[in-house]
């Protein structure tokens, strides 16, 4: 759409009765931006060419909104576009619903707020403390979990794999399985013969070969 | 943004990538200072990453973003009170007077009737500025992104009626406050525009 902004001064309004609820101006503004209906095509037309000095005042108008043409243009790189990509990487998922509803309701509580501070912004700052309170919980509820399953994990490990208790556990075993079998038997040399020298000292045989 | 409502953050950098200047500009001519432009820029596309879920095909993608950046841009002025609305100083004719700013950085670059470039920004730089908030986004939607009304209603959460106003007074007060330096610029071109309306 080719838009050839012009338009003319309210102060128009007085001195011109159309139907409806639009003004001349609006008429006009719409017409020359290609929003006009097809009634008000002709009307606008009419307008402009009627009078010089309205046609000046568009004229006016028209030279006003090219010079906005002016203003400097902020260049979009690619580095931006990786840094914003970065940043919604690392921040989505951590808010919560509310920042967006306040995003995109903002406008009405600004507008509709007669107040200095808006609510949507006090609430958002509301969601946004609360949130990282519980954030904070749940880090720390997590750590002491995965704290307390590594403890316990390691316990068992030094349990299991440590040698010397193994090797004592597998001797109190293996003793205690003697006493019983030769308990009866009153066979006490043959207990020590196959028992640790440490407990029992040197069977009678071996000491005095 | 159906891929990106599906997670497919591939497709959510295409959509950065293609509406990343497209913001900035427009936060830019909102809040009026680049550095706040990029941080609000950023939260745009932040928020509405987090909102993907709540994307319908229905909206155009374009007025959801300026929608949400909209939105920011107003925030940020309201809780700046030096960006608010501030009475400029007039010139009898109620238009601003041209401000000569020196030193410069750059070569000026003369537009006509001895204005240069740098004056005739600062000029209009300062009138967009003392538009109000809702004129100014409807102006800034108009003008630089080619907004359809209908558009610029989806964004500014107007009516058709309202948009219409809203853009005819923005432009009867922009040349009023422009009209000290239009004066400067060049003769009125009474002729040409004769001819394009016979057209």
């Amino acid at each position: 759409m080719n838009k050839t902004p012009l338009n003319i001064n309210t102060n128009a309004n007085e001195f011109h009765t159309l139907p409806g609820e639009l003004g001349i101006s609006e008429i006009v503004t719409s017409y020359l931006d290609g929003e006009a209906t097809v009634d008000e095509v002709e009307i606008a037309k009419k307008i402009i060419q009627s009078s010089p000095e309205i046609l000046i005042e568009a004229q006016d108008i028209q030279r006003a909104w090219d010079l906005l043409d002016f203003l400097p243009v902020m260049v979009s790189t690619e580095a931006k576009t990786i840094e914003t990509m970065a940043v919604v990487l690392r921040e989505s998922g951590s808010g919560p619903m509310a920042l967006e509803e306040s995003a995109l309701h903002g406008a009405n509580s600004v507008f509709a707020s007669n107040s200095g501070v808006s609510n949507a912004v006090f609430q958002e700052n509301i969601h946004l403390k609360f949130y990282k309170k519980i954030s904070f919980l749940r880090i720390i509820l997590m750590a002491a979990v995965i704290g307390g399953c590594l403890g316990f994990f390691s316990l068992i490990l030094c349990r299991v794999f440590d040698p010397r208790q193994t090797a004592q556990k597998s001797i109190a075993i293996g003793l205690v399985d003697n006493i019983e079998i030769l308990r009866d038997a009153k066979n006490l040399d043959f207990l020590r013969a196959i028992a640790v020298p440490e407990l029992f000292g040197q069977p009678d045989s071996l000491e005095n070969p | 943004m159906i891929r990106v409502r599906e997670g497919d953050d591939e497709a959510f950098r295409e959509i950065i990538s293609r509406f990343h200047g497209r913001i900035q500009n427009f936060l830019k001519h909102m809040v009026g200072n680049e550095q706040t432009a990029e941080d609000l820029t950023q939260e745009t596309f932040l928020r509405v990453h987090r909102a993907r879920g709540r994307y319908r095909a229905r909206c155009r993608l374009a007025s959801w973003l300026f929608t949400v950046a909209n939105n920011l841009a107003l925030n940020r002025i309201r809780d700046n009170p030096s960006r608010k609305n501030l009475p400029l100083p007039m010139t009898e004719s109620g238009s601003l007077p041209i401000v000569h700013s020196t030193p410069r950085a750059s070569v000026p670059e003369p537009v006509g009737n001895g204005i240069e470039r740098l004056e005739v920004v600062a000029a209009v730089r300062a009138a967009l500025d003392a538009l109000n908030e809702k004129q100014r986004a409807a102006i800034v939607l108009s003008k630089f992104e080619e907004m359809s009304y209908e558009e610029i209603g989806k964004v500014l959460e107007l009516g058709p009626q309202a948009v219409k106003s809203l853009i005819n007074r923005a432009r009867v007060r922009l040349k009023s406050l422009l009209m000290g330096i239009l004066d400067q610029i060049q003769p009125r071109p009474i002729e040409n525009l004769e001819g394009d309306l016979d057209e």
